[in-house]
């Protein structure tokens, strides 16, 4: 059995996590002057990786910019449009992929699993984890073993998972969720991880040097691949002609997981495949300079079945027993509406959430869900249903910049439009009603809009009363519901516009 | 004890696909056209004529340098005394290497003089399991052929086997990869263009820029996460020969 090498990991409670928070998560994370300044310099150093690849965000190309960023908009522009039409392509043939996938996989050797919840998913881990008879199990950097709180589910069961992303273990260690897509440990200053690591690693004194704390993470996780039965981990795309797992990382902690273990379990969403194996060629080029502004990262690592043990020369190495959880979670729900299914184009980059305004104010943690910042405001709501995540989709200013950076071309600003129509009014007719439509429905609202209506459309009613309303004014309160907490009362002005420009003859 | 449910998982999988079905287009859209990609500076060498590798001998290089690898130059004939030199220079004792490397021959008898005193020589013989404790906290250097070279990002690609297993490149603290010049090409899509294989993928295919790093905290960036800390490339210039180093 394996031997612990660090303090048992508790997972945090997981009451914080909830969208419903969002409003007041807000303000906590506003006030707070440490975090912004983490986020800021994270999202400038992000940006400016970003932009010596593609340059900025801002507007569009200048015709007589300098050379080197008309050719950078060029490439990216072109690039996108690559991207943009394979994920589509993709996506217009995604039961027919799935099933390719499923057959390629499964002739190689795979074990193929499908999970519409995350229970369903998690009952899947568990089984397998029994099977093999693992207390415990290392994971390489995943965002959808996040989605269904994995850790959470199998320490329920005596199970461990650790973290072996250096960021998601720091996150793990200090009991919060990751904060960022792909810098999940963004938040942290290193003096907070240099605490962190003296208090739960056993032999390790305080230090700043971070060449040295990731030395110790080194260290210490090191053990952990050598001795994990399962190792899990994410997918970045999965192929469906060759059935074969394409993971991109910088640290070779997915490498680890997913070649040392004896067992290795892959968890992805449903939306993640593509044809061809030169689709991904595109994909990647956009992936890593959207994200970190790198050409490549360290590892791009494609695998295609377990180790092979037939034929003459076995294979020494790799995973004998390999699974792939398929899972749904709500996809097939934005897939269902053409209006929503670029949301499933998505190649999990960061990039929107580095150029959100929001995101960079208030952090990814007041998100309260899994994906943070612009994508998680327009994939939340078909994961968790619109009625806990009804607030996301309205914390965006729509100034366009995520639309403007997403390497794969989603309408983001769209998206979130129509998610807030979709939480305040019923489904048209002939069409099925998002998990959570019209959650955010209020009818002194609607009462409001109606009577505004009303008294649009007839003269005579909209003249009296505006020349009432100037006459009242001074009895409008000066607290406005939500509206006063940061901006002056609104007030009817004592002369309409019109009256005025009587006054001054210009009618 | 819970066991694999094989028919939760079907039920699931004919509901998801049922779902999808019946939102998805009567007509997929038509196959995307490549070549925008494959003529941008993303897909040099893809079409047309393929630049001449002693043309990528210097922005290899410095790519590759780019992501803190370390090059080396070497001709056919002393690639095993290069090999040497890198392990001499950082102390180190205990050289993995897979049964399948093709110069093992010439790199055994370049290392005799010190097999044996100070230096071992392992070769990758049983399963993982069988030395995995020995992999993990003995050996310090492990050395590989790389499939190909990418010159445009410095990258290696590897195509691990029986004869050379996967955590040669990823296990040991120092990674020694041998490229032969003759298999650099210009663009990633060129190389896999090159290398895609007619039937069957390989279990594993890897792409390798540099060795592995993090940035995980505070944007500093740190290397030797949890692959090696090291990586050394013996570029071996082939060009005048008839036969490859590492055929
Ligand atoms: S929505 Fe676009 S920019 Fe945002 S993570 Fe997804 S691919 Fe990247």
């Amino acid at each position: 059995m394996n031997t612990p090498h660090t303090k048992p990991v508790h997972e945090a409670p997981l009451t914080f996590v909830d969208p419903r928070h969002f409003k007041a998560n807000t303000q906590v994370a506003v006030d707070d002057a440490h975090l912004r300044k983490s986020f800021r310099s994270a999202m400038d150093f992000l940006q400016t990786k970003r932009a010596a690849h593609f340059g900025t965000a801002q507007g569009a190309l200048p015709p007589d910019g300098p050379a080197e960023v008309r050719d950078a908009k060029t490439a990216f522009e072109t690039l996108r449009r690559q991207g943009e039409a394979i994920r589509q392509y993709s996506l217009s043939k995604l039961p027919d992929l799935l099933e390719q996938l499923d057959a390629q996989l499964t002739a190689r050797g795979v074990q193929v699993h499908w999970a519409s919840t995350p229970a369903e998913a998690n009952a899947l881990f568990l089984a397998i984890a029994q099977q093999h008879g693992a207390r415990g199990m290392v994971k390489g950097k995943s965002m959808v073993s996040e989605e269904i709180e994995l850790n959470h589910r199998m320490a329920e069961h005596g199970i461990t998972c650790l973290e072996s992303d250096m960021g998601e273990y720091i996150v793990q260690l200090a009991g919060e969720r990751p904060s960022h897509i792909i810098m999940p440990a963004i938040h942290k200053t290193k003096q907070q991880i240099a605490e962190l690591f003296a208090q739960h690693i056993p032999g390790t004194s305080y230090t700043e040097d971070v060449d040295e704390l990731i030395a110790t993470g080194r260290r210490v996780l090191r053990h952990e691949f050598r001795d994990a039965k399962i190792g899990v981990s994410g997918v970045n795309f999965l192929v469906a002609e060759t059935g074969s797992l394409v993971l991109v990382e910088n640290e070779g902690n997915g490498r680890m997981c997913t070649t040392v273990p004896e067992v290795h379990i892959a968890i992805t969403g449903i939306e993640k495949v593509v044809e061809k194996l030169e689709h991904v060629l595109p994909l990647y080029a956009l992936l890593t300079r959207s994200a970190t502004g790198q050409a490549v990262t360290t590892y791009l690592n494609v695998i295609t079945g377990p180790r092979r043990v037939q034929g003459e020369a076995p294979e020494l190495d790799g995973p004998r027993e390999l699974h792939l959880i398929l899972l749904d979670n709500g996809r097939s729900q934005a897939y269902r509406e053409a209006d929503f299914r670029p949301t499933l184009q998505c190649i999990r980059c960061g990039a929107c959430m580095n150029h959100c305004p929001v995101y960079a104010r208030i952090g990814g943690l007041a998100y309260g869900t899994t994906y943070p910042g612009p994508i998680g405001s327009i994939i939340s709501p078909h994961l968790m249903g619109l009625d806990p995540t009804q607030d996301l989709p309205t914390a965006s200013s729509l100034c366009g910049a995520c639309g403007e950076v997403c390497p794969v071309g989603i309408p983001i600003p769209e998206l979130l439009m129509q998610l807030r129509h979709a939480a305040k009014h019923e489904a048209e007719p002939g069409h099925a009603p998002l998990a959570g439509q019209a959650s955010a429905r209020d009818w002194k609202e609607e009462a409001a809009w109606k009577t505004w209506a009303k008294l649009s459309s007839s003269p005579t009613l909209y003249r009296n009363f505006v020349g009432l309303a100037g006459r009242l004014s001074w009895l409008t309160p000066p607290w406005q519901a939500g509206w006063t907490a940061h901006r002056t009362p609104l007030k009817p002005a004592s002369q309409s516009l019109r009256a005025r420009l009587k006054g001054a003859g210009l009618e | 004890m819970t066991l694999l449910d094989a028919t939760a998982s079907a039920a699931a999988r004919r509901a998801i696909l049922a779902r999808l079905r019946g939102a998805a287009p009567a007509q997929p859209l038509p196959t995307p056209d490549l070549a925008p990609f494959f003529q941008s500076p993303f897909g040099r060498g893809v079409q047309g004529e393929r630049p001449a590798p002693a043309d990528l001998i210097a922005p290899f290089e410095a790519a590759a340098r780019g992501w803190r690898a370390e090059v080396l130059h070497a001709s056919p004939a002393n690639w095993p005394a290069a090999v040497q030199q890198v392990l001499q220079q950082r102390g180190c004792r205990h050289l993995a290497v897979g049964q399948g490397f093709p110069g093992l021959h010439a790199l055994t008898a370049q290392l005799a003089p010190q097999l044996g005193h100070g230096l071992t020589l392992h070769p990758f013989a049983s399963p993982l399991e069988d030395w995995k404790p020995q992999l993990f906290d003995q050996i310090d250097a492990g050395l590989t052929c790389a499939a190909a070279g990418v010159a445009d990002t410095g990258s290696l690609v590897l195509q691990p086997g029986p004869g050379e297993p996967r955590t040669l490149s990823l296990v040991p603290p120092l990674h020694i990869a041998v490229l032969p010049a003759r298999r650099l090409y210009a663009s990633l899509a060129a190389a896999w263009s090159a290398l895609q294989p007619q039937a069957d993928m390989p279990t594993n295919l890897l792409l390798i820029s540099g060795p592995s790093k993090t940035a995980d905290i505070q944007q500093v960036l740190a290397f030797g996460a949890h692959g090696p800390k090291e990586l050394v490339i013996v570029l071996v210039n082939d060009l005048q020969n008839d036969s490859e180093v590492c055929a």
